[in-house]
């Protein structure tokens, strides 16, 4: 089990902040990013904007994800 | 229970406006920032801000300790709001104390540049109709213009309160 957090667009697109998934151990982020796209065309484009934080650090599509990993979806961000 | 830098409720202003540790400092530089009405052809009438707390909290920690290591700093207060900001209210603090005034002011410049560029906490414009859309200021603006934002959405009021 993985735990997908969204924010901003993404949150109010999937209608939801977080998602609780069953995700093989060692697969990519990149296959997850692919996967959500096809599940959900309508963040397909959002998606290419997001940086991925595993466990709250920014990782590379090439990270793998682990079981029980927080993997978080963070659209360019505008604080201030 | 919120951390030492996300607010909820309106920023305690008044706080900061007494010179705790001035003493050591040469001077202060306060900053704070407020949602400004006028959005090219539309206007805001309010702001609404989400983060990504932890993961926010932890890259706080290390921005005030990165600052800490460039400058001479005595001390260093980040507030930021978070839920709806109504114009006239601040949505973000920066307050840096330094032995001397150049410190303090780059000290303060770069924790607010670095506030908006990298630190996941995300903005959106609500207008005075009620609609509403997410500013995108960083690597985004690289391909598609400062501050650009994707197609307007009808958001229900009630549902950013």
């Amino acid at each position: 089990m993985i735990r997908l957090l969204f924010f901003s667009s993404l949150r109010e697109k999937l209608n939801a902040q977080e998602m609780r998934i069953e995700w093989r151990a060692g697969v990519p982020v990149r296959h997850l990013v692919e996967a959500l796209r096809e599940a959900y065309p309508a963040v397909a484009e959002d998606l290419k904007w997001a940086r991925i934080a595993v466990n709250e650090r920014l990782v590379s599509q090439d990270h793998a994800v682990a079981y029980g990993d927080d993997v978080a979806f963070l659209m360019p961000v505008s604080g201030g | 229970m919120m951390g030492r830098f996300f607010h909820k409720r309106a920023l305690p202003l008044r706080q900061y406006a007494v010179l705790d540790g001035a003493g050591d400092a040469g001077g202060i530089v306060t900053f704070v920032g407020t949602p400004r009405s006028d959005a090219g052809t539309r206007r805001v009438a309010a702001l609404f801000y989400e983060a990504y707390e932890p993961m926010a909290e932890a890259m706080l920690e290390e921005l005030i300790f990165e600052a800490k290591v460039r400058w001479t700093l005595v001390n260093v207060v980040l507030k930021h709001r978070l839920g709806r900001v109504p114009l006239g209210q601040a949505s973000v603090l920066v307050q840096v104390s330094a032995p001397h005034r150049g410190d303090a002011f780059a000290a303060a410049q770069f924790l607010m540049d670095r506030i908006k560029k990298d630190i996941p906490i995300w903005k959106k414009e609500i207008y005075e109709d009620g609609n509403g859309r997410w500013v995108r200021c960083d690597h985004a603006a690289h391909g598609r213009g400062h501050g650009s934002a994707e197609a307007t959405e009808r958001i229900p009021l009630d549902d950013l309160l």
